[in-house]
């Protein structure tokens, strides 16, 4: 395997084990496991765990912003319901990540947490923004400041996290219908359609 | 002759009042609370032996009139006391967050933010159930859980503490009446403004 390859199967490696919910047991050790590179390769390329899940978080980073630019060219309704349950399935699956963190194994992972707080305070405002100049009519009045409410529905949809949700309504479907109507009421609608967390 | 208690009350609303306008809480001393409040140091001492007490009292005293004015402001009617109670805490948690941010925090100053923070956290969000109780109609929608609105209305008053936000509008009174446009535009509808008691 040439240098790229190895790159990518680390990456990949550590990107499945995320998805398969595995978070608290990420290590360079399972990494090795389920990616076929051995231990002292992978070290040799990323000396610790921070630094290989702060490359993916980069990596995620980047299809994140282009997928969510994207969708901001689009109009109406349907587009934005698209661009935010985009975010706001991501920052969900971040904020259930976060979570499962101890002090111990937040070492592994706190440059990545850094860089998606980063993300979602700086770039997603911007993202909503774009939308909502080419949307005005979906602003809930015509005398609210685009740039703000674009920073506003971004720090909004920090709220639809697990954590905060699950104190109220314990059922996924309660989850999601809560979610709907409090971000349909950002824009003046009973509810917008959103995945199921 | 002022009495010890009437003096209590004045050392806690000048230690309010300097810890407001200059911000700096570990710059307060017994010394500069007689000077400001203009008694002696000995009428301090006679009330308290450390400034982590006077802060401590100093945050519930606070905290105590800010509840009290939040009772009256449920007795105004719906759309009214919504916008109102809004502006009254977003005074609140500008210090707030103003404070908790700093770094390196005395344990003092940490007690305090802790007493403000679970009043922030547990006592707040039942101000606006009740306004949202009683003015079922500020719900966007009907089947949507009253309780988990109103902790989304605290969330959103957070809005404005963000680097980015202040970056954008540096002025904390506009960025507060900013804020608050946009959060009583949730309630409000496509009408410009939501009417709001001044202080």
């Amino acid at each position: 395997m040439n240098t790229s390859a190895i790159n990518s199967g680390i990456l990949d490696a550590t990107y499945n084990l995320f998805f398969e919910g595995e978070i608290q047991n990420i290590s360079i050790q399972e990494i090795s496991k389920k990616s076929g590179i051995s231990a002292d390769e992978i070290i040799s390329i990323y000396p610790s765990l921070d630094d290989i899940t702060r490359t993916l978080a980069e990596r995620n980073i980047v299809t994140l912003k282009k997928e969510g630019l994207e969708l901001a060219k689009g109009k109406g309704l349907e587009k934005l319901r698209q661009l935010i349950s985009h975010d706001i399935l991501f920052f969900y699956r971040v904020e259930v990540d976060r979570i499962l963190l101890t002090e111990q194994t937040m070492e592994g992972h706190k440059s990545a947490l850094r860089l998606f707080d980063d993300y979602f305070n700086t770039e997603m405002p911007k993202i909503y923004y774009e939308f909502l100049n080419n949307n005005q009519e979906l602003l809930p009045s015509k005398y609210i400041d685009i740039n703000f409410y674009a920073h506003f529905i971004s720090h909004s949809l920090k709220f639809f996290n697990y954590v905060t949700l699950e104190h109220f309504e314990t059922t996924s479907e309660g989850r999601r219908n809560a979610t709907e109507q409090i971000v349909g009421s950002l824009f003046g609608l009973d509810y917008l359609e959103m995945p199921k967390f | 002759m002022p009495t010890s208690k009437s003096y209590k009350k004045k050392i806690l609303e000048t230690t309010h009042h300097i810890a407001t306008t200059e911000g700096d809480v570990k710059s307060i001393t017994f010394k500069k609370i007689a000077a400001v409040a203009g008694i002696k140091v000995k009428d301090i001492e006679n009330e308290y032996s450390n400034m982590a007490d006077v802060f401590y009292d100093t945050g519930c005293m606070h905290i105590g009139h800010h509840e009290a004015r939040s009772k009256k402001i449920l007795n105004l009617s719906g759309e009214y006391a919504m916008g109102t109670m809004i502006k009254h805490d977003l005074g609140l948690l500008i210090y707030y967050t103003r404070d908790s941010a700093k770094e390196n925090l005395d344990p003092v100053t940490k007690r305090v933010l802790n007493f403000v923070k679970n009043y922030i956290e547990t006592v707040m969000p039942e101000y606006y159930f009740k306004i949202l109780i009683k003015s079922p109609t500020l719900i966007p929608n009907k089947n949507l859980n009253a309780k988990l609105y109103a902790s989304f209305i605290i969330h959103s008053m957070f809005f404005y503490t963000k680097e980015e936000v202040i970056s954008l509008e540096p002025n904390s009174k506009e960025l507060t009446k900013i804020t608050q446009k946009l959060i009583v535009s949730l309630f409000s509808g496509s009408k410009e403004e939501m009417k709001i008691e001044q202080d």
